[in-house]
C-alpha cells in the first residue's frame, strides 16, 4: 500500500487544525493512518463512511477525518452505530474506541453487537488504561501494573479482548500492534471487508500515563516492548510453551461469514411482508 | 389488523394509539427495551414495522435504545423509543446528548409510580420535573401529556412534527392510566394528516453549517450519507460542529439552544381551558387527572357550583404567560397531582400571594377520583 | 527549510540533496517522539536539537515507508515517484 501525501490529505479534515491532540509517541495517530490506508485501498466513497466513537483519547479520532463522523457518549459508540446502520444500511459503519470505553462502560454494548453480528467494524485501541482522564486502570490493565487508581498495583484480572469478542459471536476478530504497521494495515483492511461484527484490537503505547507509571520508558521503548513481547500466529505455533509464556499473540483469530444482522432483518421484512400480502 | 385503520372507529388502548400514531407519522426506526407500562408500544411496532420494511430493534438496555435512535435519526430515520420511570432515568444522558446535538427524536415515557422500581403497574405523575431537568446542564425540553386515546394518536404525530421543527427531542408523557385505558377512537383519513417532513439543507455542501443560526434558531439538518460530511459531538461546539472552548462560541450555542424554544413558545403552547374566566375556583391538572376533573366539574355543576379547569397539554415549556394572565386573579387554584407536588410549584411561582394554591396529592398508585376533587373543591368553596 | 549547509557544502548542494530525498518531514506537525528515527532500518533519520526529526542520510533511504506509516502525526511522507512495494527485500518490521 503506498504512503504518500496526496491520498492522506484527501481523508483529513482541512478545517481541523493539525497537529492533532494526541501526545507525542501515542499510537492512536498510527491507527488513524492505518485506517485511512485501508479505506484508500478499498476505494470507499467518503460519503458512505460513518466513523463513530465514544469518549476517550481514541474516540477523538473522528473529528480529524473527512467522513460522516459521530462522537458520542462514553461507551455507547456501538449503540449509536447500530441505530445508524439500521436506519441507513448503505452506511459503512466504523467504530473506534479505547479499551476502557469498549470493555468497561461499553462492555454490554460490545457483547451484544458481537452476539447480533451487527454489520459494524470495531477498532479497539488498547493502551491498557484510561488515558484521557489521567491514566486510571481499565479492564485490560495487566495484573500488578501501576495506574492512577491502582497505586499499589492492579489486583483485578484483565480481559482478553479477542477471546471475549470471539466467544460473544463476532464474525472477525484480530489483534495487531502499532509497531507492526504493515501487518496492521492488512488486518484493518480485512476488518473493514466483510459482513457481520468485525473486531480489530490494536495494542498501542500510552507513554504519558501508563508508560510513565510503569517505568516503561519513552515512546520508542514502548514500541520496542510491542516488538519484543508479541508474536504472530505463525511464530506462536512454532514456539514451545515456555517461550510463549507472557507473549501476546497477534493475527486473525476468527474469520467466519455468518449472516450479519442487516441481512437477517431484511430477510425478516421480506418474509413478513409477503405473508401479509397473501 | 395491520397498519393504521384509516377512517375507521375502533376500541383502542392508549399505548396502541401511540404506536399507530408513530406509524401514521412515518416512523422509520424504533429501538426500545421492554418496561411496564410501555411495553405494548414496542410489541405493536415489532409486529407492524417489518411488514412495511421499517426498522425495529430491541436493544440490550435503555441506554442502548436512546443511543440507537439518535444514531438512527442522524442517519435519516424518524426515530422513537418508549419507556417508563427506571428506563427514563437511564436515558437521561442520551437525552442530553440529543439536546446538545439538536437531533430530532420522540421519547415516550409512560409514567408509573416511583421512585426506583416503585409500583411498576400503577399510575403516578412523578416524572414531571425529571422530564424538564433530568439530564445535567442547561437544556431545552418539550414535554407533552396526552389525556385520552385520541390524543395518544394525534399528539404522537405532533411530537414527531415538533421534534423536526425544533430539532430537539420531544417527550410524550402519558401516565399509566392513559397508556392502558381503552376507548373509542375514530381515525382520520390518511390524507387529512399533517406530517412535517424531515428537513434537508438548502445550501451547497461547502456552505453547510450543521448548527447554523437562523431567525428561529433552527436550521435544516443534513443526514449522514447524503454528501454533507459533518461532525456531531456532545462537546460544546461551533456552528460547524467542531469542539470549541471559545467563550463567544460557547455562549452563542447555549443562547441559541434556549432561544430555540423561547422564540416560538406560541407553536408549543397547548392548553385546554374550560370556564376559567368566569370561575373563582380553578382546577389545574394534566394527564389522567384531567379526566377526573372533567367529571368533577359535571358533578359540581349539578350542585350549582362552578369551577374552571386549566389543563396544560404541553407541560414544558410551561405556559407562564397564560397562567399568569388567566389565573392570577382567582380565589383558589386546586392542583390535583399523582405525586407529592411537582407542577404546583410552577403555579405558585406565577401567581401572587392573594391566590390560594391548594394541593391535592395522591401517591398510592391509584387515580385521583372525581369524588376526591369534588370534596376538595367543596372544602374551599 | 531550517537546516544549514554542512561544512564545505553550499546551499545549492544541500538543496540538491534534499530534493533527492524520498522521505520528507513536516516540522510543524512533528512532535519529536523519535519513533521514525529509532526504527528506520537504514538510519536515514536523526533527531535534531530542535526536538524534530530530520532527514540526515537521504541517500540510504530504501523507501520502505515504515517511517511514514509509524509516524503518529502524519508528519512524515515518502514521495510518490519512488515507491517500492516489496518489504522482504527492503527491510521488514522485525
Amino acid at each position: 500500500m503506498p504512503t504518500r501525501l496526496p491520498y492522506a490529505y484527501r481523508y483529513l479534515r482541512a478545517k481541523k487544525k493539525f497537529p492533532h491532540v494526541w501526545c507525542p509517541g501515542c499510537g492512536i495517530g498510527i491507527v488513524m493512518g492505518s485506517i485511512i490506508r485501508a479505506i484508500d485501498s478499498l476505494g470507499w466513497e467518503l460519503d458512505e463512511i460513518l466513523m463513530v466513537s465514544g469518549i476517550g483519547c481514541t474516540s477523538r479520532m473522528p473529528v480529524y477525518v473527512d467522513f460522516n463522523t459521530l462522537h458520542t457518549t462514553h461507551g455507547r459508540a456501538l449503540a449509536f452505530g447500530t441505530g445508524a446502520k439500521m436506519a441507513n444500511p448503505d452506511l459503512k459503519v466504523l467504530a473506534v474506541m479505547g479499551d476502557g470505553d469498549s470493555m468497561a462502560i461499553g462492555g454490554n454494548h460490545m457483547i451484544h453487537a458481537c452476539r447480533r453480528n451487527m454489520d459494524i467494524t470495531a477498532i479497539i485501541v488498547n493502551n491498557n488504561n484510561y488515558g484521557m482522564t489521567g491514566g486510571q486502570f481499565s479492564p485490560t490493565t495487566p495484573q500488578g501494573a501501576k495506574t492512577a487508581t491502582t497505586p499499589y498495583g492492579m489486583i483485578e484480572p484483565d480481559f482478553d479482548v479477542c477471546k471475549l469478542t470471539e466467544a460473544a459471536g463476532a464474525n472477525f476478530v484480530a489483534r495487531g500492534t502499532v509497531y507492526h504497521v504493515i501487518e496492521l494495515d492488512g488486518l484493518i483492511k480485512k476488518g473493514l471487508s466483510g459482513n457481520g461484527f468485525r473486531v480489530v484490537e490494536v495494542l498501542s503505547p500510552c507513554p504519558t500515563n501508563f508508560g510513565r507509571a510503569n517505568r516503561q520508558g519513552d515512546a520508542v521503548k514502548m514500541m520496542e516492548l510491542l516488538r519484543d513481547n508479541t508474536v504472530n500466529a505463525a511464530q506462536a505455533a512454532k514456539l514451545p510453551p515456555e517461550k510463549l509464556e507472557g507473549k501476546i499473540v497477534r493475527g486473525v483469530f476468527v474469520n467466519s461469514d455468518k449472516t450479519g444482522y442487516i441481512e437477517r432483518y431484511q430477510k425478516l421484512c421480506d418474509r413478513v411482508s409477503s405473508e401479509v400480502a397473501e | 389488523m395491520s397498519g393504521v385503520p384509516w377512517g375507521e372507529t375502533k376500541l383502542i388502548q392508549g399505548n396502541e394509539a401511540v404506536a399507530l400514531g408513530a406509524l401514521a407519522a412515518g416512523i422509520d426506526f424504533f429501538a426500545g427495551y421492554p418496561i411496564t407500562p410501555s411495553t405494548e408500544i414496542a410489541e405493536i411496532l415489532a409486529r407492524e414495522m417489518p411488514i412495511v420494511g421499517k426498522k425495529w430493534i430491541q436493544m440490550e438496555d435503555e441506554i442502548a435504545s436512546i443511543s440507537a435512535i439518535i444514531g438512527g435519526s442522524l442517519a435519516g430515520g424518524r426515530s422513537m423509543t418508549a419507556t417508563s420511570g427506571p428506563g427514563f432515568s437511564l436515558m437521561q444522558e442520551g437525552l442530553g446528548y440529543a439536546c446538545m446535538t439538536e437531533v430530532p427524536l420522540v421519547l415516550v415515557n409512560v409514567m408509573r409510580a416511583g421512585p426506583s422500581t416503585g409500583l411498576p403497574t400503577q399510575v403516578a405523575q412523578g416524572d414531571v420535573m425529571q422530564a424538564r431537568w433530568g439530564t445535567h446542564g442547561d437544556h431545552p425540553a418539550i414535554v407533552i401529556a396526552p389525556a385520552d386515546a385520541e390524543e395518544c394518536f394525534r399528539l404522537t404525530i405532533r411530537a414527531f412534527n415538533l421534534a423536526e421543527s425544533f430539532r430537539t427531542p420531544v417527550i410524550l408523557m402519558p401516565d399509566e392510566v392513559i397508556g392502558h385505558m381503552r376507548e373509542k377512537l375514530t381515525f382520520p383519513n390518511e390524507g387529512d394528516l399533517c406530517v412535517t417532513p424531515p428537513s434537508a439543507p438548502d445550501v451547497p455542501i461547502e456552505w453547510y453549517e450543521h448548527y447554523h443560526s437562523s431567525a428561529t434558531g433552527v436550521s435544516p439538518m443534513a443526514r449522514f450519507g447524503t454528501g454533507y460530511r459533518f461532525h456531531v459531538t456532545g462537546l460544546t461546539h461551533d456552528p460547524h460542529g467542531f469542539p470549541t472552548r471559545r467563550v463567544d462560541e460557547v455562549v452563542s450555542k447555549m443562547n441559541r439552544l434556549k432561544q430555540k424554544i423561547t422564540r416560538r413558545l406560541d407553536m408549543l403552547e397547548d392548553n385546554m381551558i374550560h370556564d376559567v374566566e368566569k370561575s373563582r375556583v380553578v382546577v389545574f391538572c394534566y394527564g389522567s387527572v384531567y379526566r377526573s376533573a372533567l367529571a368533577a366539574q359535571q358533578i359540581l355543576a349539578k350542585q350549582r357550583k362552578k369551577i374552571g379547569i386549566f389543563r396544560p397539554v404541553t407541560i414544558w415549556p410551561f405556559p407562564d404567560r397564560t397562567v399568569k394572565e388567566l389565573l392570577d386573579d382567582k380565589d383558589v387554584i386546586l392542583v390535583p397531582e399523582l405525586n407529592q407536588g411537582q407542577i404546583i410549584h410552577e403555579v405558585e411561582r406565577l401567581t401572587s400571594d392573594s391566590v390560594r394554591v391548594v394541593p391535592l396529592h395522591r401517591y398510592d398508585g391509584y387515580e385521583i377520583t372525581p369524588e376526591q376533587i369534588v370534596a376538595a373543591v367543596q372544602e374551599v368553596m | 527549510m531550517s537546516e544549514k549547509p554542512a561544512e564545505g557544502q553550499t546551499v545549492v548542494e544541500l538543496c540538491e540533496v534534499k530534493r533527492k530525498s524520498s522521505v520528507h518531514i513536516f516540522p510543524e506537525w512533528c512532535k519529536g517522539c523519535g519513533i521514525c528515527v529509532a526504527f528506520c532500518p537504514k538510519q536515514v533519520l536523526e533527531m535534531g536539537k530542535d526536538q524534530k526529526a530530520h532527514v540526515a542520510h537521504p541517500e540510504n533511504c530504501i523507501e520502505c515507508a515504515l517511517c511514514a506509516r509509524r509516524c503518529p502525526e502524519f508528519a512524515v511522507f515518502v514521495s510518490e515517484d519512488s515507491i517500492k512495494e516489496s518489504k522482504k527485500k527492503n527491510g521488514g518490521e522485525k
